[in-house]
């Protein structure tokens, strides 16, 4: 569900009726088109909070940048927030057999810089995303593509090593088409400041530095031209700044990095919201092979110490809502109805908060006396607030919690190292609408591989087909089944404790909106620019 | 002097092969093994870990893989970032002009304001411009850099619309334009130093009996403020004004935070924050190298303006 506020020192009431008037209003903008307000947007300015390392998506991977790459390299399909796709560069997408998806690439198209776009370009592109040797950081997301070949004039096929439900969305996220020409006469420097990736989406970059990148509109686009003819991605590094810079109208909009200040921006007159649920997870992951975590009544009674809807305001405002089960209902709604999925969730049955409970769970365990712990925790965090709640709240029982401070390098790699604490706090967000992680929490092989995330040594032997069917099966139904399956079992035996699911929020000042809030998904495959409006 | 020069030249040598290496410990300090810190977020690949070993040495002893760095380094060659790739020595030139350039501007504001008001609230001690500099003195050097420049943004960016709030702008009027805010958040807390360093130095010398002789022979009172007592107290504003300089320097990591500026202070939090250890390093030595330069400068111009020194 998205949501969309409009703040201008306005009580919630008539925030309120601002919002459905604005909502309103979209939704006419939406059914029209656009007027002739919105063919004259000069330039629009949004704000980033960090410079990428380069824009060459191989070597820099993560949702905020790809929302400005895949508006100067295009993907092959455009991946919804929902998971489906619409074709862009490929005009058509067939699948014969599990292990093949061929792609017919769309003529007529022309690069910024006036070549052709060719099937070698795009079979390129595939190979350069996927390659794991030469340290692509998206190859992880398409490990089971061994590779792409020209196979027509128009055509690519991209061979799988196995069945992979999710290769094809993931190419549509990850697989931006380049010039490969100028990639390999640029090869060392691709994606810096002097070796701009060259591509065929609507906007050029015309300049990229420490400060901001600047795309202009690409004449050759083949495509429907977005509203605004200039684009600035500002790197402003702190919200204080971000929300100084918009109340100065300097900046028409923000990726709010801090759930936290969100009321600041708000403050903002004419300032509106758009937020939908990020496909992340917060949650403590425990070691069930060490004490005390090696009793199930222990893991329990820590469960039901954890005040989750009093701590969630103060890590993230009311930019989060609680988890269910340990990934969010949007990703399994592309493999099921969303009633199915709705039913499934309402049946689940979260630990609460309360405290006699965790009593008499500590009382049946092991280790009716209590334990001692020490937690890490990222100062100021939502670990770092629920640790500091857990030590408070278990102290009666007996349970002595100490926490020891990391920062986000630390904390990044014991996770990569696998050397994580018997309670351990853990965030992942899924880079395309799919539950194919849970693998990653439950499989025997996640216990050690690198990008596996099973901190709780918990690995069910009952539960190994329905994460290999996860990975591997191409039926939405058997893929549901084993999904639910898994998430009942974390309920049940609560290795890891779900906490939250943070939103993805981004704030337009005023002049602007969006016909719909985009997802983090549609921000990264570039699908936002679409549904820019001005004001 | 040419001794002097040469003691210093040698002063300096010595003082920066003491940086180097304790910048270089750096790397070996660093927790877990030297190849993973330089791996940084990179897929460790063979071949990324093969040639970070040939390049840092790895297997040598310290000492050796002190020499190949210090060799490197003496050549411009610092290594690369881990996280970008990039050659240090290629990013830190790319930010150090701005920084440089905002230190420059505060500077300038810093002796403009400072010196005039101190020699001023000096002479006339206990008058009105020596009670408000010095109260708003003691306001300025308690406030805090970034909360100052908050405070500028949303008065003269948000409210008032004169300067833009963030960004360093193309060209010099640009940059001007833009670096004005940044600069004043910066030279506040100096000036108000420098103003008090300068109000004592005029004060010590507005005592003096040579000054008070002039006075008596009906010397005309702009030849007592300026051959008289500015050159007189030239020499402590002067050492004063280095260290300001460098105190802006550092001081710029805040402060190009809050304005979104790029430059070296911004490079430092985002590798310090990344371990980007090779870039640390870079910036380390770049900022050490600085400042024996401008101490270096400093003592050249208290030569230059005060004969007792040379001796």
């Amino acid at each position: 569900m998205s949501t969309a506020t409009t703040a201008n020192r306005l009580s919630r009431r008539r925030t309120a009726t601002v919002a459905v008037i604005a909502a309103a209003a979209v939704a006419l903008a939406g059914c029209s088109s656009s007027s002739d307000e919105d063919t004259n947007v000069e330039s629009f300015t949004i704000g980033i909070g960090t410079a990428p390392n380069s824009l060459d998506l191989a070597r820099h991977f993560d949702a905020n940048t790809m929302g400005y790459m895949s508006l100067f390299t295009e993907p092959l399909e455009r991946l919804s927030g929902d998971g489906s796709l619409t074709p862009n560069l490929a005009e058509k997408v067939t699948q014969p057999s599990p292990q093949k998806i061929v792609y017919t690439i769309r003529s007529g198209v022309e690069f910024s810089n006036g070549k052709d776009l060719t099937a070698a370009d795009v079979a390129w592109t595939i190979d350069h995303v996927t390659d794991a040797s030469g340290g692509a950081q998206t190859a992880s997301l398409t490990a089971s593509v061994e590779g792409a070949k020209v196979t027509g004039d128009n055509e690519v096929t991209v061979s799988l090593s196995r069945p992979d439900p999710s290769a094809r969305a993931s190419l549509a996220l990850v697989a931006l088409v380049q010039d490969s020409e100028f990639a390999k006469a640029n090869e060392s420097e691709l994606g810096q400041p002097s070796a701009v990736p060259v591509g065929t989406g609507p906007y050029v970059v015309t300049s990229s530095t420490a400060e901001a990148v600047e795309l202009e509109r690409n004449e050759t686009y083949w495509g429907e031209d977005p509203l605004p003819e200039a684009i600035t991605i500002s790197f402003l590094g702190s919200d204080d700044t971000a929300q100084l810079a918009m109340g100065s109208g300097s900046v028409n909009g923000m990726v709010v990095g801090n759930p936290v200040t969100l009321p600041q921006y708000e403050s903002v007159s004419g300032v509106t919201t758009y937020s939908t649920p990020a496909l992340m997870s917060h949650y403590w992951s425990l070691d069930t092979t060490s004490k005390p975590f090696d009793d199930p009544h222990a893991r329990r009674a820590v469960a039901h110490a954890v005040d989750r809807s009093g701590l969630m305001e103060a890590a993230f405002g009311d930019s989060a809502s609680l988890l269910t089960a340990l990934i969010p209902r949007d990703l399994l709604t592309p493999i099921a109805s969303k009633a199915e999925v709705d039913d499934f969730l309402a049946e689940l049955e979260p630990v609460e908060f309360d405290l006699d409970a965790a009593r008499s769970e500590l009382a049946q365990s092991r280790y009716p006396d209590g334990f001692e712990l020490e937690v890490p925790v990222m100062a100021g965090s939502w670990s770092e607030l629920t640790a500091l709640n857990l030590q408070e709240n278990l102290e009666s029982l007996g349970i002595t919690i100490t926490t020891k401070s990391v920062t986000p390098q630390q904390w990044t790699e014991m996770v990569f190292s696998h050397d994580t604490a018997e309670m351990f706090p853990m965030s992942f967000s899924a880079a395309i609408p799919d539950p194919g992680l849970l693998r990653r929490v439950v499989s025997e092989e996640a216990r050690t591989e690198p990008g596996g995330y099973n901190f709780a040594d918990w690995a069910p032997a009952d539960l190994q087909a329905p994460a290999s069917s996860l990975q591997q099966a191409t039926d939405d139904k058997v893929r549901f089944k084993a999904a639910t399956a898994i998430l009942t079992r974390i309920s049940e035996e609560v290795p890891y404790i779900p906490l939250y699911q943070p939103d993805y929020t981004v704030v337009l000042g005023e002049g602007f909106t969006f016909t719909e809030a985009p997802t983090v998904i549609e921000m990264a495959s570039g699908l936002w620019i679409q549904r820019l409006r001005g004001s | 002097m040419l001794i002097f020069l040469a003691k210093r030249l040698l002063a300096m040598i010595v003082t920066l092969f003491v940086v180097s290496v304790l910048i270089f410990s750096l790397l070996a300090m660093s927790p877990g093994s030297i190849v993973s810190t330089l791996v940084g977020t990179r897929p460790a690949t063979p071949e990324l870990i093969t040639a970070l070993e040939n390049q840092y040495h790895v297997n040598d002893p310290f000492v050796v893989q002190y020499w190949h760095w210090l060799t490197n380094a003496v050549q411009g060659d610092l290594g690369n970032s881990v996280r970008t790739g990039e050659p240090v020595t290629t990013m830190v030139a790319d930010r150090l002009p701005l920084t440089v350039q905002l230190a420059v501007y505060a500077l300038l504001l810093v002796v403009t304001i400072g010196v005039p008001f101190g020699m001023i609230a000096g002479i006339r001690r206990g008058g009105t411009i020596d009670r408000v500099s010095s109260t708003v003195a003691i306001v300025a050097m308690s406030a805090p850099a970034f909360a100052v420049a908050i405070l500028l943004i949303r008065v003269f960016g948000v409210w008032l619309g004169w300067f833009p709030v963030y960004g360093p702008g193309e060209g010099f009027v640009e940059r001007v334009w833009h670096l004005t805010l940044p600069a004043f958040s910066l030279a506040l807390a100096m000036t108000a130093v420098l103003l008090r360093q300068t109000r004592a130095a005029t004060m010590h010398v507005m005592d003096q009996d040579y000054v008070t002789f002039a006075k008596a022979r009906g010397v005309a009172r702009i030849r007592i403020l300026l051959p008289y007592a500015l050159r007189n107290t030239a020499l402590p504003i002067i050492t004063a004004t280095g260290v300001v300089l460098i105190v802006a320097l550092s001081g710029t990591v805040l402060v190009e935070r809050v304005f979104a500026l790029q430059g070296v202070g911004t490079l430092m939090i985002d590798s310090v924050n990344n371990s980007d250890i090779p870039v640390v390093q870079g910036l380390a030595l770049f900022v050490a190298l600085l400042i024996i330069i401008v101490n270096l400068f400093v003592d050249l111009v208290g030569l230059a303006l005060d004969a007792r020194t040379r001796s």
